[in-house]
């Protein structure tokens, strides 16, 4: 009866102040999308980081010194370029330090050209299926070989519910796909490194010979050899060189900083929105203390108000809370796209599990919200006695 | 069986240089009927609001059954008002988002029988029509009414009533104090407080209340 009773007055007083509860609303969308924009955006960029350190096979990675991509852009973005190097780098930076070396040659497809099925714009990643050791591990299924003709589409591509298509006038079958890699990977299609460079050599006269160039090499090196004593065994080759372990924990540093930053800031948000809504709750209390001190003259306890406005206040933030949390679900796609090609960071998948992850998160973060910011007009008015309020209220 | 004393009571207002209430002594028992007369402003309200357990009084102490009240928890104190005093304030007092037998319901769980019946109040009452509307849909009479029955819903042991018959019509104004004079017969007390001599009657134990002094008539 008692909870049934105070929900009757939660809503009724809802709807008698609808000014004031549009306002506290606002507040609460506003930070709670803010909140979750913000977190889900850096929780899928350390998660794309996290992934990549467990999951990138190469220590070294060599790419022309003409590519205009820094070395985060290289690694990380989908960012699709036609710049070559010669096969013969493999002889400059093969040594007794290497464990293995692969080769990559990226082309890119024309998106309106005519020339695919598609009209998305997919960089193509050519793989030497018998040195691959970068790709092969996140292969979903079992394949023995990649052959002329059959393609594998990184988890990031939208290619979903197609079985075949036709890049570059050539029909190619999608016979699996990728786990997120949190690498370039995730946005490429790839396919045999001597099927993609005779559609070079077709489609891109231009290009230089394709069977003489590669794209980048990764090296993998001998597990006692150490990173800076092979780098130092390559200086002055006509190519650039990283070291994934090296950007890896400078990339670490950044979102460090950047984390730090934004939840500074974030708490700036949070604190001004509680004192922002704390004084709307408190104005929404003090219109009706009058009512408050009669009904603590009848002999409702402090902690029984407390559950009243708790379950009012909760209402207004829970029905605010979600919504502003929606909408921050709604673009942290767009945001996570936005860092993954402007600030070349990798982002894990956002998946149905993020999505659900990140709502409840915001709608905890509002539950705290509304907790404190009713906790501290309440803790003001019981000060009060009930005699007082009611006077106070007839003024 | 119960006792509610109030012992050399005083009551200063903040930032008022005058009492109040000065040093006043009263014994409430099961039974009882007081009634208290006086001027406006005389200290009437603040007597009565103090042995409710509503205002704490500057010095003196309210008693029930030999226990301080204003020496109890917060929460023991609310408990001890639903449980024992029915406040009847001079001003009507309502949840604005209940309908009147919303309002009683609500009243009857802080009380002492949540059998109660509900009906019967409204019956008595005349409120019948009024039952499922809000307070502000009613007249200042139908209002002063709904707060009777609410207080009688929670069935306490002592009513004080702070000019219980503002607002009514004479024939509703009898009936209440009717209503209030049959608590007796239940071992209630009840505490009345008025400048209408009309309410005053022999078998009452009357005070007269003068500049914060209360006195036996």
């Amino acid at each position: 009866m008692f909870n049934k009773l105070f929900g009757t007055i939660a809503l009724s007083n809802i709807s008698r102040r609808k000014q004031l509860v549009a306002i506290v609303s606002i507040c609460i969308i506003i930070s709670i999308f803010l909140f979750v924009l913000v977190w889900g955006t850096l929780d899928a960029t350390k998660a794309g980081l996290k992934l990549n350190q467990e999951r990138h096979g190469a220590d070294v990675v060599v790419y022309p010194l003409e590519s205009k991509l820094d070395d985060s852009g290289i690694l990380y973005s989908g960012v699709a370029q036609s710049v070559y190097m010669p096969s013969s780098i493999l002889d400059e930076i093969d040594n007794e330090y290497v464990d293995s070396i692969t080769t990559q040659y990226f082309l890119q497809t024309l998106p309106g050209g005519g020339c695919c099925s598609t009209e998305l714009e997919l960089r193509l990643v050519g793989i030497d299926w018998d040195t691959d050791f970068l790709v092969k591990p996140w292969i979903k299924d079992k394949i023995d070989t990649l052959k002329d003709g059959e393609i594998i589409a990184g988890c990031n591509v939208d290619i979903e519910g197609l079985v075949s298509l036709t890049i570059l006038n050539y029909p190619m079958t999608i016979i699996s796909s990728l786990e997120p890699t949190g690498s370039f990977l995730d946005d490429s299609v790839v396919c045999n490194i001597g099927l993609l460079r005779n559609l070079a050599k077709i489609n891109f006269p231009e290009n230089p010979d394709p069977f003489s160039s590669i794209t980048c090499a990764m090296v993998r090196l001998d597990k006692n050899a150490s990173i800076d004593t092979y780098l130092d065994s390559i200086i002055g080759i006509s190519a650039n060189v990283i070291s994934v372990t090296d950007l890896q924990i400078k990339l670490q540093n950044e979102i460090g900083m950047f984390s730090t930053i934004l939840t500074l800031l974030l708490a700036v948000i949070m604190i001004l929105c509680v004192i922002a809504i704390s004084s709307q709750f408190y104005m929404m209390i003090h219109m009706r203390i009058k009512e408050v001190g009669y009904l603590r003259s009848i002999g409702m306890t402090r902690s029984q108000l407390f559950r009243m406005f708790i379950m009012e206040f909760g209402l207004i933030g829970l029905s605010s809370g979600f919504f502003g949390s929606l909408i921050g679900m709604a673009l942290i796609g767009p945001m996570i796209n936005w860092v993954r090609s402007n600030l070349t960071m990798p982002v894990s998948v956002v998946d149905i599990k993020f999505m659900l992850i990140h709502l409840l998160l915001g709608i905890v973060i509002t539950l705290m919200l509304c907790l404190i910011s009713t906790i501290i007009p309440l803790i003001i008015t019981n000060r009060l006695s009930p005699h007082e309020m009611i006077t106070k209220g007839e003024l | 069986m119960f006792e509610l004393t109030i012992e050399k009571v005083t009551k200063q207002y903040s930032g008022n240089d005058y009492q109040a209430v000065k040093s006043c002594d009263m014994k409430i028992k099961s039974g009882d009927f007081i009634s208290i007369q006086g001027e406006s402003g005389s200290g009437k309200s603040s007597l009565l609001l103090m042995m409710s357990g509503l205002l704490p009084p500057t010095s003196g102490r309210v008693l029930w059954n030999g226990e301080s009240i204003y020496d109890m928890s917060d929460n023991a104190l609310s408990i001890w008002r639903s449980k024992n005093v029915g406040y009847l304030f001079q001003n009507v007092q309502l949840v604005q988002a209940l309908t009147v037998r919303e309002n009683m319901l609500l009243s009857r769980s802080f009380g002492n029988d949540p059998t109660l019946d509900i009906e019967a109040l409204i019956t008595l009452f005349g409120l019948e029509d009024e039952a499922n509307k809000l307070p502000s849909l009613l007249s200042g009479g139908q209002r002063r009414r709904a707060m009777i029955a609410c207080v009688l819903s929670r069935d306490p042991l002592i009513v004080c009533a702070d000019e219980p018959t503002n607002d009514l019509d004479s024939v509703w104004a009898s009936k209440i104090m009717a209503i209030l004079n049959d608590l007796k017969k239940k071992d209630k007390a009840i505490v009345l407080v008025t400048h209408d001599s009309r309410w005053i009657t022999d078998d009452q134990i009357q005070y007269v209340m003068e500049n914060g002094e209360l006195n036996q008539a």
